[in-house]
């Protein structure tokens, strides 16, 4: 899930309150997915039941500080290097991933491959079913439209790593 | 072979789509081959002297007298050509061969020769006629006969070989315009040195009216000496004008020999000034387009044109253009001299 | 069957190094894709493939023979390899068939029979009606489908195709990759150059370049995809 996975990649910079997670957090995806923070705080109880982030103190005013755990970074890294499928996207997963790879110190290049490559393969199946799918315009149309969803979301891949190389260099 | 004509075919349609590029390459090539063909063609024309036509010209006599309209002082040139005459009043009667006769002593042949318009397979056209009894052997080498006979009586002609083309046939009678005739063909007889000539030779007056009105007619005439200029210049002074095979043989000895030697200096310089300039202009002329065919040869080359091949299509371009630049320039530079 | 074979081939341009130990198999029946961000090597990887460049080092195979130990490539671009580009394909001032014909007749074979192998082809690709027709009298969909019949003339197995999409709308692109995966269907071994990841969806694998190199695909095999 992405703002699971979000706070994770913000908390792998290091020990950060809650406000501030959510700050960094529309900072990094430019205010697309605004999160209240009840949002913030909920999900970063339920990391903290599953062994992901780790309370360590609290400011003058008593907000906790949060820390990644190992298992944590572990659960970064596998979300990091599983690529989104294109089926049930509730809020667009791959944005946020790539977002918030730009935003931490992941390869960025190594993620956008990835995706690339799954992207790519569900683009080669739809257009093997367009191929065998002879009869039937209303079928070969909605294959289409899923091509195109396929397509652009390559192109913007393309494009998230000539703007990112041109970033970095 | 294949290969180079499809080369060559590239090399045509290139051509005509570039219509712009090509009339430069034609006009800068074409150029100078119009200018070196028009001084081949003029000094050709010229170097077929008198000398070489006698022959045709006197057959096997020893001259040819020229009647003329007056009977006033001629001036002429030793070869017969430039001939004037004062105008005088009125016309003279006609020159009678006893006349002839008295002023210098031989066997005369009558002639005379003309341009009438004949009905060909195709419509009327100008043909020349040259009448004289060519079974005289004293007009020996001026018509050889193909086929056939020479003419025997009036009314018949031979004709050259150009009308046999034109689609005449001995047996075959042709209508003539001024004067209102119709002749009939026995034999063809071909001119010594004009090959594509339209002509028909007869018996004195046997087409022609009989002729004293300055168009050309009169004796060819056998001597027992040669016939000199002191000769000429009486007869000239009598109001005839003369060829003398003698005095054209040895006037032509005399001036002929430097004349072409200092001709054919100014005729290499100009050729070798034309040829240069061909190449300097050929150059930038080809040079013209050449990026768009650049991509054009890349484009074959990565059919699989060889460097040989490609560079028959660069070469086949030089033929194309240049061979049809040079084409016309030869026409146009040849054609005054024709 | 593998009909043309590169082997850590390398391909510099003074400083530039345009390719950088690229090995890659294409067999017969197959089509790859070659995508890449532009100046990653695309066009040079295609153009060593076919023996329109040569390598600076590492070795390039087309059906079996060494393209080092070959003398005479552009006779083996006549009888093996095919190309089309995006554009610049035909010759302007030779009609669809004349320039179908164009390689036959290089190969030097007899005009009469060239033109009839070039209706043909030019009849298999659905191109018949416009053999008489000059290229600038041709749509853009036409103009690829005759480049592609001059590509398959002389029974030619290797077809490398730069971009061949490059001007056409979706659906013209569309029915050009239906004829180069027809044609691959049928035998040959199809090279494409595209960076329109809907044209690579037709491929059986998809080739990644930067930078000159072939990008690892990951965990994600794209061979699974077959
Ligand atoms: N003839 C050449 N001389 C110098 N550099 C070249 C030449 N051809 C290609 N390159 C360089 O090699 C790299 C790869 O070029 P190319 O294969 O055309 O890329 P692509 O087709 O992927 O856009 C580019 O950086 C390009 O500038
Ligand atoms: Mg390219």
């Amino acid at each position: 899930m992405s703002i699971r996975h979000g706070l994770l990649a913000l908390l792998s910079g290091g020990p950060r309150y809650g406000y501030q997670l959510r700050v960094e957090f529309e900072a990094s995806t430019g205010a697309t997915w605004p999160l209240n923070i009840g949002q913030v705080y909920t999900t970063l109880s339920r990391l903290e039941r599953d062994g992901l982030v780790a309370p360590g103190g609290a400011d003058e005013q008593g907000r906790a500080v949060y820390t990644i755990t190992e298992a944590g970074r572990e659960e970064l890294e596998r979300w990091f290097s599983t690529p989104v499928a294109q089926t049930d996207r509730p809020r667009d997963e791959l944005a946020i991933k790539i977002a918030m790879a730009v935003a931490g110190d992941v390869d960025v290049a190594e993620v956008i491959q990835t995706q690339r490559v799954a992207t790519m393969r569900a683009l080669q199946e739809l257009t093997r079913a367009k191929r065998a799918a002879t009869a039937g315009l209303a079928r070969r149309l909605v294959l289409d439209a899923q091509i195109f969803k396929a397509e652009a979301e390559q192109r913007w891949l393309d494009h998230c790593e000539a703007v990112s190389k041109e970033k970095t260099s | 072979m294949s290969a180079f004509r499809a080369a060559l075919r590239i090399s045509r349609r290139d051509a005509l789509r570039a219509k712009g590029r090509t009339a430069l390459i034609m006009v800068m090539i074409g150029l100078p081959v119009l200018v070196i063909t028009a001084m081949f063609t003029g000094s050709a024309t010229t170097n077929v002297t008198m000398r070489e036509k006698l022959g045709s010209v006197l057959g096997a006599a020893d001259a040819r007298i020229v009647t003329r309209p007056f009977r006033t002082r001629v001036e002429q040139n030793p070869d017969g050509t430039g001939i004037g005459q004062p105008s005088a009043k009125r016309r003279e009667r006609p020159w009678t061969p006893g006349e002839i006769g008295a002023l210098l002593p031989g066997r005369l042949l009558r002639y005379q020769a003309n341009v009438v318009e004949a009905r060909l397979a195709d419509g009327f056209d100008r043909v020349d006629v040259m009448e004289a009894d060519l079974r005289d052997p004293m007009t020996g080498g001026m018509r050889r006969l193909v086929e056939g006979r020479f003419a025997t009586a009036p009314g018949e002609v031979t004709v050259s070989p150009e009308l046999v083309d034109r689609g005449v046939r001995i047996g075959d009678t042709i209508t003539v315009w001024r004067p209102d005739r119709t002749v009939r063909v026995v034999g063809v007889a071909e001119h010594p040195n004009r090959p594509g000539v339209l002509e028909m030779v007869a018996l004195p007056e046997g087409l022609l009216p009989h002729q004293n009105d300055g168009n050309d007619s009169g004796w060819l005439i056998d001597t027992a000496a040669p016939v000199q200029w002191s000769d000429v210049r009486r007869l000239n002074k009598a109001g005839l004008a003369v060829q003398s095979r003698a005095v054209i043989e040895s006037s032509d000895a005399v001036s002929s020999g430097p004349m072409d030697m200092h001709r054919l200096v100014q005729v290499g310089v100009s050729v070798l000034l034309v040829v240069t300039e061909t190449v300097l202009l050929a150059g930038p002329a080809f040079a013209v387009g050449l990026r768009r065919r650049r991509r054009e040869l890349a484009v074959i080359a990565a059919q699989g044109a060889s460097a040989r091949q490609l560079k028959a299509i660069v070469l086949a371009d030089g033929l194309v253009l240049g061979g049809a630049a040079a084409l016309l320039g030869g026409r146009s530079g040849s054609a005054p001299g024709c | 069957m593998t009909v043309v074979s590169l082997r850590d081939v390398t391909r510099e341009h003074g400083e530039v190094r345009a390719l950088g130990g690229v090995s890659l198999d294409v067999s017969a029946g197959e089509l790859v894709a070659v995508m890449g961000p532009s100046g990653s090597g695309k066009s040079t990887l295609l153009n060593v493939a076919g023996g329109l460049d040569r390598p600076t080092s590492g070795t390039v195979t087309i059906e079996g023979e060494d393209l080092a130990a070959v003398k005479d490539l552009a006779a083996l671009r006549r009888t093996s390899v095919g190309y089309v580009f995006q554009d610049l394909n035909l010759i302007p001032s030779l009609t669809a068939a004349e320039n179908v014909m164009l390689p036959r007749e290089l190969d030097g074979v007899r005009t009469g029979r060239a033109r009839d192998e070039a209706l043909a082809v030019l009849a298999e690709v659905g191109a018949a009606e416009v053999a008489d027709r000059f290229p600038e009298e041709l749509s853009g969909g036409q103009r690829q489908r005759v480049a592609i019949a001059r590509a398959l003339t002389g029974e030619r197995r290797l077809l490398l195709a730069d971009e061949p999409t490059g001007a056409l709308d979706t659906a013209t692109g569309d029915e050009i990759l239906q004829l180069l995966r027809t044609r691959c269907d049928e035998g040959a071994a199809v090279l494409l150059v595209t960076h329109e990841p809907r044209y690579a969806g037709w491929a059986d694998r998809v080739i990644y370049l930067r930078d000159g190199r072939i990008v690892e695909s990951g965990a994600v095999r794209m061979e699974s995809a077959r």
